[in-house]
């Protein structure tokens, strides 16, 4: 069962073990079926929150808006599939190598596309970004082909008190949260990630104290795609994976950081859950891809009633 | 108002607390060329685009012609015959020269779909009458800056306007070239076009205008005409910065701030001001005794040769636009003063020393090392730091952060904690705000957390741009105390200032910069006469 998407991308609504068209869901659920709703619910979140981060904090640093985010958590995905089945390797193994991977590729994709043109304008990088969407995207499925790809391994179900997460879905949600609190603490209590904060904050004032900008966002770029890549490689663990399943991802993550406030690091965490729950609480009640329209609901009644966003600063103006 | 062709009255507009203009009344003559002065940030281009449309008033009335025109847009005001041009020239720059004259809307639906031929030869006429018809078929983007500055002149001219306000119609443009748009100007004013002009070039203003009006904080401080108004106190004053007993307590500097200034408590929102304001009086005229000489300097340390800045010939700007053409400046021990009316391009140069901005030619050398062609993050390494206008604190990093990242380059950390601590024991304010995010503080506690992350980087020459700028008059003596602290400490300090008269106390050598050029150097002791200063820093020699 798949729900389309306004961009013609789907997301497998299975996966989440509840068809959205059951008729008539009752409003109140069994404890048991809304706590698995809520385990989810944060999965999903520490996911969306994961590709949020990455994706402001290029936009935050570097004023880019990485069109190829998407892309690079599909690169994650396919780095943990191809590695499992073709070489034979630890699926959990291969998730931190897909993220160092996805580091040096993230630092290849900036020296190569983003560093020559950090002074043009955002138009031109925006359409470079979506050039090098293209490019990943097309090349995996030249490689891999377009249709839907899964792990080799066989993952069973855990049951605790009453709540059985199946295990791909509870380590994807451990990864994903342990990630989220390495990335916060890196960059709230690390010189290196004040360094990236205060660069994300005052370009200028960064290199009247001694920071080396234009380093800040070789790092920034790789951290981005190490986040983005994180958030794919933990998805084989429990969903089929295809070339273009980033897109879907992406749009909501731009939701996410607009919600959250445009580079605002805690607010991309904050509006990842909260469109973690919306998803899954919408897909529940919902049906079809209502979920979707309350998504975009919510986003419009959040822009309504604070326009910078929940965590965004008032504007310098 | 029959002989006013432009009239304002009680003219206000804010930008949330800021009073940007503040009941300004003023009315233009037929036929004449009105010139508007003031330092920056003294309201005047926010007055023009309030006046055409281009800003929405927040109180007021603004006629032309004897028609309100406050609730027009500014395309309707442009129609009715009231022109305007930009500080920077924004031609159409894909279109030719030509096409740029063309391009106006004149006549009703039909001028959209067809050029008639009366248009055609008003283009080429203008295109004549500004000398600019040999690059009638260039295209916009190609053109010089003073080009594109007539160019914008004639497309104004387009519309026949009767008045035309332009907002620093020469700056950035060549001497040869400046000569000829004052020229056209004076032709243009001798048709019997009224003009109105922002010049920050005082030779322009006392060559071309008949009347002038002093704006300072949003209000009209004197009008007259220039010889009048540059020997006005109050215009000084403007320029210069007030003269305030820098022993005396906040109430006693607040009292002496004249009526002029009356606003600012309001306006700049400091804690302590605030709680003052209503004890502001209006005295008229600022205290003129020249306090000067009474004020002990800060003796420099010396011990053993100190490290020089040594900056020789620098050009740079932005763009196709110099704006310091071959200035050589360079440290010396204690506090070295940069001066210059706005526009003058100091803060490029400061700039420029630090890194921040490439150069066109010339060197800067520190000490032994080369640090022409070296960024400010390299520079830091070096040990300059420079603290950016309004201080450039991370405004959503928290205090400590900020101070923390201060010592960014600092490897060791105990060295970093000293000097955290030293820096709270030169900022004990700071201490109980360790946790605030650094937008929560006030615009005196930004400069402050600005110095105590300076500090922090432990550099040996801090160039500070205008750390005064924007501060209530009873911080500035607070941020200038703050510079002493730091030649206490062993640094040597160079510092672009506005406020002239309370820089000059704790000066040791200073440069004064008017139009990209050196007008002055030598130690502060030699500028003792006022009259002189004045003359230097108007430009006029």
């Amino acid at each position: 069962m798949f729900a389309t998407f306004a961009i013609g991308q789907t997301v497998p609504v299975e996966l989440f073990g509840f068809s959205s068209e059951t008729a008539a869901v009752p409003l109140f659920i069994d404890l048991s079926i809304g706590l698995q709703l809520l385990a989810f619910a944060i999965l999903l979140g520490g996911i969306y929150g994961l590709v949020a981060l990455g994706l402001t904090m290029i936009f935050g640093v570097m004023d880019v808006i990485n069109f190829a985010h998407g892309a690079l958590m599909v690169v994650g995905m396919y780095a943990v599939w191809w590695m499992t089945n073709g070489l034979g390797l630890n699926p959990f193994l291969t998730i931190p190598i897909a993220v160092a991977l996805l580091f040096v590729f993230g630092v290849l994709i900036h020296l190569t596309t983003i560093a020559p043109i950090i002074d043009a304008s955002q138009e031109n990088q925006l359409i470079v970004t979506f050039g090098v969407l293209l490019i990943i995207v097309s090349t995996i499925e030249i490689a891999f082909s377009a249709d839907p790809q899964s792990l080799d391994i066989d993952l069973g179900s855990v049951g605790i008190a009453g709540i059985y997460l199946p295990e791909g879905q509870l380590y994807a949600l451990v990864f994903a949260i342990l990630a989220v609190i390495v990335s916060w603490a890196f960059l709230q209590y690390t010189q290196l990630g004040r360094a990236i904060r205060g660069t994300a904050d005052n370009r200028d004032a960064a290199q009247y104290v001694g920071i080396n900008v234009p380093r800040i966002d070789y790092l920034t770029f790789g951290l981005g795609a190490a986040l983005a890549g994180l958030a794919g490689a933990v998805i084989p663990l429990f969903q089929q994976i295809n070339p273009h399943l980033g897109d879907a991802y992406l749009i909501n993550a731009f939701v996410i950081v607009v919600l959250g406030g445009l580079g605002s690091f805690p607010g991309a965490l904050l509006g990842g859950m909260i469109i973690g729950f919306v998803h899954v609480f919408g897909q529940f009640y919902l049906p079809g891809s209502g979920y979707q329209i309350a998504i975009f609901c919510i986003f419009i009644l959040v822009l309504l009633l604070k326009p910078s966003g929940l965590l965004g600063g008032d504007s310098n103006e | 108002m029959s002989d006013h062709i432009l009239e304002t009255a009680d003219l206000t507009k804010t930008f949330g607390e800021l009073i940007a203009n503040d009941g300004i009344s003023l009315g233009i003559e037929r036929g004449e060329v009105h010139g508007i002065i003031g330092p920056n940030g003294s309201g005047k281009s926010t007055f023009f685009n309030t006046v055409t449309g281009f800003y929405e008033s927040d109180g007021g009335q603004v006629f032309f012609e004897g028609t309100d025109i406050t609730e027009m847009g500014p395309d309707e005001i442009a129609r009715n015959g009231l022109g305007r041009t930009f500080q920077i020239a924004s031609p159409f720059t894909d279109l030719t020269v030509r096409e740029n004259l063309l391009s106006v809307y004149t006549d009703g639906l039909r001028s959209g779909l067809r050029i008639s031929s009366e248009k055609r030869a008003r283009a080429q006429e203008i295109l004549e009458q500004l000398e600019i018809e040999h690059i009638a078929d260039h295209e916009a983007s190609d053109i010089s800056g003073g080009q594109q500055q007539l160019l914008e002149l004639g497309r104004i001219l387009m519309l026949d306007p009767s008045c035309i306000m332009l907002d620093e119609p020469t700056a950035g443009v060549n001497p040869a070239l400046q000569e000829r748009i004052l020229d056209h100007l004076r032709e243009l004013n001798e048709e019997g076009r009224t003009f109105v002009i922002i010049e920050h070039d005082m030779s322009v203003i006392s060559g071309l205008t008949d009347r002038v009006s002093v704006l300072n904080q949003g209000q009209i401080v004197t009008q007259g005409d220039f010889e009048t108004v540059t020997s006005d106190d109050r215009v000084r004053e403007a320029y210069l910065g007030e003269e305030t007993d820098p022993n005396a307590g906040l109430d006693d500097a607040l009292g002496e701030t004249p009526s002029t200034a009356g606003a600012t408590a309001d306006r700049l929102d400091d804690g302590p001001t605030a709680t003052t304001s209503g004890s502001v009086t209006a005295t008229g005229d600022g205290g003129t005794t020249a306090q000067t000489s009474q004020i002990p300097q800060v003796t420099p340390k010396t011990n053993g040769p100190t490290k020089r800045l040594v900056a020789e010939n620098i050009v740079t700007g932005y763009g196709n636009h110099t704006v310091i053409d071959g200035v050589s400046v360079e440290s010396h021990d204690g506090i070295t003063c940069i001066f210059g009316p706005n526009g003058s391009g100091k803060s490029t140069l400061l700039k420029a020393l630090v890194g921040a901005v490439p150069i066109w030619s010339g060197s800067i050398n520190y000490g032994e090392t080369d640090v022409t062609e070296t960024n400010a993050y390299q520079n830091l390494a070096h040990g300059m730091v420079m603290l950016p206008q309004d201080g450039g604190i991370f405004g959503n990093l928290s205090v400590r952060e900020n101070l923390l990242l201060g010592g960014y380059r600092i490897d060791d950390r105990s060295v970093r904690t000293d000097r955290f601590d030293t820096v709270l024991e030169a900022f004990p304010a700071l201490e109980d705000k360790l946790d605030a995010d650094g937008k929560s503080l006030s615009g005196g506690q930004q400069m402050m957390l600005s110095f105590g992350r300076a500090m922090m980087t432990g550099s040996d020459i801090f160039l500070l741009d205008e750390p005064s700028a924007g501060l209530a008059p009873s911080l500035v003596d607070d941020v200038f105390s703050m510079t002493e602290t730091l030649v206490e400490q062993g640094a040597q300090v160079i510092l672009v200032e506005q406020n002239v008269r309370d820089a000059l106390r704790i000066a040791n050598h200073v440069y004064i910069v008017a139009q990209g050029q050196l007008q002055f150097e030598g130690p502060a002791h030699d500028l003792l006469d006022e009259d002189e200063l004045v003359e230097l820093y108007l430009g006029l020699e």
